[in-house]
């Protein structure tokens, strides 16, 4: 049908099927792919656009019934090359972060601020109900439209930043972010190429069943379709590799036929499936819609089988088995610590404090699902994959040699604009390398791109462990001993690196910020009929100190102390450094205490029972909790994780090329997303450079980059590896500078000195002086060398720690239970936190608030859930899976203390997930606070408003 | 992912509307987000869709007399900024009730007929409480329908293929009303709501109507709670009293979020007991 709509001003007219949702017609016909797609339900809000002025999710509005609309878009605020006082204030208050978001709540925050010039943050969070954020938070978001209402009132000035004298320790705004707030930026679903064609995958609707028939006929007869692929036209495709071997115990994996790393799960399933994203057919056709429409026509006879979804169930004789190669599911079984001293030491301790706790299966539910893009070029037989992943480089090593079979060197894997991550995007899936076979059998590019309900089932989940807790000591308070013996649910295949979540991350850390004697930790690592799982933000440390602090808190509740007082006479001393923690972790430096002590104070700790008393007479349970923490970042070392069982190397690198201009170009082998590196690099640089920022760029996401040998980022590593990596870079060719500048000077090398971003011969400083740009033209020319020296201004860096490094802190929830409804209030949230020396305080500030969101949300609201008949998810939507939102969340204090770590010469901590540990425990103890008083000790979470009725009335 | 095809028509009169509507497997669409979340789900599946986008005169909110008429197509933020709304504090707060800005601009009074769904159930609750009545209109007549009539047993709608919902119609008001919900964490997502509307004569409750939704498919008069708040002081023992009843009631709880019958029972009760002592 004919379709004329204003766009942005200007008019468009096109062809639309009815059925056409407005957002498709906005990216597909108007190629305005500023407007995102996420959970296509109307929840998120990355879709919203304004029709008429009036604030639409184009995700729940057919494109046809907008005829006539004046419809603005997020690439229509800016107005002649100038941003919108909304873009501004988002990019000036360090709102953006991996940006998928941003342009949904900016147009959102369009219609507020036309209908209210100053709103309050209530009014605005009020506003934002509609849109989520997953990663960012919502308070440098509130901010941002606060600041760009006063702007628009004509009340501020533009907040023009001064050159900074030190780079380390300002906030400049972040790099590569006007184009997320304009929409320009191209993620993986805005991306095409030319003759693509798209392809849709079907999963099984079973958790567990044999297959009988796949019957394809009928889809291959619909308009568009050009080929069905089953796993009959993929079995060349080796099985996916497991390279997490952990080689102090016995691992039960799947067979691969490398014959180096064991396997698995397969492109396609043959026979059986064993959760319900198990993939079956794909489907390539000319468009996405010819793809989806084929899709349903698949059919596939089943033979449903029993399906086992609990841990501590799996490993019970007589339970389904998923596996040949893994007797009563167990994929590993393992202990670390002194298992009998430990339990010798509690059958001695005065008293023994028991909790069995289930830390429940999260869903990583990035706004952005997951895609790929893929092309393959016969002339040359080059291979390249655009997708939406962390671990790039692996990418390109785990595809091209486990995979595929294809040689190392004609694969390129190149990262676009990527969504935020959570950690799901860190992994290998069978999706991806079966779009790139699909592309090279068909001889077209081919682009796949998920729907949030095949995410739910096919994107690795996390968290799901289930524990039982011994902590025992003194009755004055002095813990002794602390065993768990623990399953973890990883789910029906053993992804890449899962095994090591369960095993070191959680076991090594489970004494969380505590000097404890005597501490074990027994592992069944369990394969079920769930979805598989991964690494989620917070990772390991998150189930280790949630296990620890509701520990502690129990603990001092049984022998009536203050939870407080305990967590301090057990707390790692300040002068113990470096503290052998007797599970495995070096902690490298810190003071517990004064973080405790610094938010017991911020938080009026001394007037407790005044605000619960106040509290009481509104008819309100108030309750305070704490979560005090240590986690453990900063991976490598190389070598501890290759003793932990990693298949890879964990060194930084970089590559810098100082160009004959002076530009500074350098490669690292993070993968930003959403961390802020690009920006956070080139302060390193600039600094240790001497020289103006806005020379240096920091270049990643490309694995044809010139950085042969890359990593990835995962688990705060990537400013205490790869960060330092870049400082070490530059100190490489400022060694070459002097060398050179000695040889020319003709003076010894320790009579250069390097400053200001020249080398200067310090007895002639006049005369015997070079910008770095001289140097580098010279080195360019290379007409005259000392003996030896190459041509050139570049260097290769590596950085492979001896230790990790280990943030630290305490966080304190102060919550009010309403008496009647039981319904949670988060009150007040006080954060106090070391990550050791600071790069850039508002981009840690931003990953702080991510950390203490999805924290909140994990102890209130979070939980995959699975028909326990079909083994199906059940929350594949965020209708039936609740994120927090903007309401929930209180102002968040944030402060900080600055430990320098001694594990790197930056003296920096890891940032990016590791402040998220302590948030659950903190406001699942202030819950169960402000319940003491009816006799409530524990609450699984999430601690929903039934929950907490049961615990006080059912009793 | 996939909605099937259908053809799509937005005439611009009424008598076009009938012509098509008549059709099988016509679905009438009324400016409403809901009915692509149906259609999302597979919950409709029309071979036609009939856009009454075209027809000015059915987006409206008049006092007629009495009453107060809304179009069909009136959105929920045209609702919320007319002043009549006033007069009417249950329909108020259960629009205040959605939150979210989208769900604001883009639902329909009518879209809460024709696709229902969680954020709808807010205002029906509160249009049940009022006594609301619908215009049901076809071809060649009309007729006045109370809604509570309008949904029939297992949630089957009274109107045939060929009528259109034209209009709502709220009667004045005869005395206060009030509408209190908890939504999970404030996240919009209602676990349950309820609408009260009192009558008091010497201060003794002489007409009730109080209505649940939220944790029901479709919102529903508590006939025997409101039988039993008869006669008696909005005090809290005898509003106690009263809510005893709720377990005679014959309620089917829509167990998704999956929340616990015994909790939803308590919860009711409490944000009853809120609501009635508010009047």
């Amino acid at each position: 049908m004919d379709l004329k709509v204003k766009i942005n001003g200007k008019e468009y007219a096109s062809d639309v099927e009815p059925r056409a949702l407005l957002v498709d017609f906005l990216r597909d016909s108007a190629h305005l792919t500023g407007t995102k797609v996420g959970c296509n339900s109307g929840n998120c809000g990355v879709c919203t656009v304004l029709v008429n002025g009036k604030a639409t999710k184009s995700c729940q509005l057919l494109a046809i019934e907008a005829e006539g609309s004046d419809i603005t878009t997020i690439e229509g605020l800016a107005q002649n090359g100038e941003l919108h006082p909304l873009q501004k204030a988002f990019w000036e208050n360090h709102a953006v972060q991996n940006g998928f978001s941003t342009p949904g709540t900016i147009m959102s925050a369009v219609e507020l601020l036309s209908q209210n010039p100053a709103p309050s943050d209530a009014d605005i969070k009020q506003w934002l109900q509609g849109n989520l954020s997953r990663e960012t938070g919502y308070q440098q978001v509130v901010e941002s439209i606060k600041a760009a209402a006063a702007e628009l009132r004509g009340e501020t000035s533009t907040n023009e930043q001064a050159p900074p004298t030190s780079y380390i320790g300002q906030s400049p705004k972040t790099r590569k972010t006007k184009e997320l707030i304009t929409g320009d930026a191209q993620f993986i679903a805005d991306m095409s190429l030319p003759n693509m064609l798209h392809a849709a995958i079907l999963q099984s609707p079973h958790g567990h069943a044999n297959i009988l028939s796949i019957d394809t006929s009928e889809a291959e007869a619909m308009p568009g379709v050009v080929r069905i692929f089953t796993w009959k036209d993929t079995q060349q495709v080796m099985p996916m590799p497991v390279i997490w071997i952990p080689p102090f115990t016995e691992s039960h994996f799947l067979p691969h036929p490398s014959g180096i790393v064991p396997g698995s799960h397969s492109v396609f399933a043959k026979d059986r499936v064993r959760f319900v994203g198990d993939q079956l057919a794909a489907v390539v056709a000319e468009t996405r819609q010819q793809a989806y429409d084929a899709l349903d026509k698949i059919k596939v006879e089943y033979e449903a089988l029993p399906v086992i979804l609990d841990a501590e169930e799996a490993v019970k004789d007589g339970a389904p088995q998923l596996h040949e190669t893994a007797p009563n599911n167990i994929m590993i079984h393992t202990v670390f610590g002194d298992k009998d001293a430990t339990q010798t030491a509690i059958d001695e301790s005065e008293v023994v404090v028991e909790q069995r706790i289930y830390n429940q299966r999260l869903m990583h539910n990035t706004l952005e699902v997951r895609g790929v893009l893929a092309q393959h070029d016969p002339a040359t037989n080059q291979h390249t994959i655009w997708t939406n992943t962390q671990i790039p480089y692996p990418h390109r090593l785990l595809i091209s040699l486990y995979v595929l079979g294809i040689p190392y060197n004609k694969l390129r894997v190149i990262v676009p604009y990527i969504g935020e991550s959570n950690g799901c995007k860190g992994n290998l899936y069978p999706d991806t390398p079966l779009v790139l076979w699909m592309a090279r059998e068909l001889g077209r590019p081919v682009k796949w791109v998920d729907t949030r309900a095949g995410f739910s089932r096919n994107t690795a989940q996390s968290r799901d462990q289930i524990q039982h807790i011994k902590i025992a000591g003194t009755k004055d308070g002095k813990i002794s001993a602390l065993s768990c013996k623990a399953y973890s649910n990883v789910g029906a295949y053993p992804v890449i690196n899962a095994p090591g979540q369960p095993l070191a991350l959680i076991g090594r850390s489970i004494t969380g910020a505590y000097a404890i004697p005597h501490a074990s930790y027994e592992i069944n690592v369990v394969y079920t009929n769930k979805v598989p799982t991964a690494p989620m933000r917070g990772s390991g440390r998150a189930e280790a100190i949630f296990l620890i602090e509701r520990a502690i808190e129990r603990f001092a509740r049984e022998i009536g102390k203050d939870s407080a007082e305990v967590r301090r006479i057990n707390m790692v001393k300040s002068d113990q450094f470096p503290f052998e923690n007797g599970l495995g972790w070096t902690y490298d430096s810190g003071n517990y205490e004064q973080n405790l002590d610094i938010a017991l104070e911020k938080a009026g700790y001394a007037n407790l029972s005044q605000m619960k008393a106040d509290a009481l007479q509104r008819n309100k349970l108030l309750g305070l909790g704490i979560g005090s923490y240590v986690a453990v970042a900063g991976v490598g070392n190389s070598a501890k994780m290759g003793g932990e069982g990693l298949m890879s190397g964990t060194w930084g690198s970089a590559y810098i090329h100082i160009a004959p201009s002076g530009e500074v170009a350098i490669t690292t082998g993070a993968q930003p997303h959403g961390q802020g590196q690009d920006t956070t690099f080139a302060q390193i640089a600039a600094q240790e450079l001497q020289i103006p920022m806005d020379y240096v760029t920091i270049q990643h996401s490309d694995t044809d980059l010139p950085l042969y040998y890359g990593q990835a980022s995962y688990g705060s590593r990537s400013l205490s590896v790869e960060g330092v990596t870049v400082q070490k870079a530059c100190q490489m060719v400022i060694q070459k500078a002097r060398e050179y500048a000695a040889y020319l000077f003709k003076m010894p090398l320790d009579l250069i000195e390097y400053k200001e971003g020249k080398v200067i011969g310090i007895p002639a400083p006049e005369q015997a002086v070079m910008t770095l740009q001289q140097v580098a033209l010279m080195l360019w020319f290379g007409w005259d060398l000392p003996e030896g020296m190459s041509p050139g201004l570049e260097a290769t860096a590596y950085f492979d720690p001896k230790n990790f490094n280990f943030p630290f802190g305490t966080h304190i929830a102060i919550v009010e239970v309403d008496k009647d409804t039981c319904a949670v209030e988060l009150v007040n949230y006080i954060a106090v936190d070391d990550f050791g020396v600071v790069i850039n305080p508002e981009v840690v500030r931003s990953q702080t608030h991510g950390n203490i969101l999805l924290g909140i949300s994990q102890a209130l609201s979070e939980e995959a859930r699975y028909s326990p008949e079909t083994g199906q998810v059940l929350t594949d939507d965020f209708d039936t899976y609740s994120i927090a939102r903007s309401s929930w969340i209180p102002h968040l204090e944030l402060h900080r203390t600055v430990t320098p770590s001694p594990s790197n010469p930056l003296g920096v901590k890891g940032v990016g997930d590791v402040s998220n540990p302590p948030v659950a425990p903190a406001v699942v103890n202030a819950i169960c606070d402000a319940l003491a008083d009816y006799g409530v000790k524990h609450i699984d979470m999430p601690v929903t408003p039934e929950k907490i009725w049961q615990a006080i009335y059912s009793t | 992912m996939t909605i099937n095809p259908f053809e799509y028509a937005a005439p611009s009169t009424l008598d076009e509307v009938f012509k098509l509507i008549q059709q099988n497997g016509s679905q009438v669409l009324v400016g409403d987000q809901a009915f692509v979340s149906q259609l999302k789900k597979g919950l409709l599946s029309p071979k036609a869709v009939i856009s009454l986008k075209n027809i000015p005169e059915l987006d409206k909110v008049v006092q007629e007399q009495n009453t107060l008429v809304i179009g069909t197509t009136t959105t929920y933020a045209d609702l919320i900024k007319n002043p009549a709304l006033g007069a009417y504090p249950a329909l108020g707060q259960a629009l205040a009730a959605i939150g979210d800005p989208h769900a604001i601009n883009n639902s329909t009074i009518g879209g809460a007929f024709y696709y229902g769904g969680a954020l709808h159930g807010h205002v029906l609750a509160a249009l049940m409480t009022l006594d609301a009545e619908l215009l049901i209109v076809d071809a060649t007549q009309e007729r006045i329908t109370p809604i509570t009539t309008f949904y029939q047993e297992g949630g089957v709608k009274n109107l045939a293929q060929g009528e259109l919902i034209r209009e709502v119609h709220i009667p004045a008001p005869t005395g206060a009303s009030s509408y209190e919900n908890m939504s999970f964490l404030g996240g919009g997502r209602t676990i349950c709501g309820v609408a009260v509307a009192l009558d008091k004569t010497d201060g003794l409750v002489s007409h009730a109507r109080v209505t649940l939704s939220g944790c029901i498919a479709i919102p529903v008069r508590l006939e025997e709670v409101e039988k039993a708040l008869l006669g008696a002081p909005v005090s809290s023992n005898d509003v106690e009293n009263a809510l005893e009843k709720l377990e005679a009631e014959a309620l089917t709880f829509q167990n998704e979020p999956a929340v616990h019958e015994a909790y939803l029972l308590h919860l009711i009760k409490v944000l009853l007991k809120k609501s009635i002592m508010k009047l």
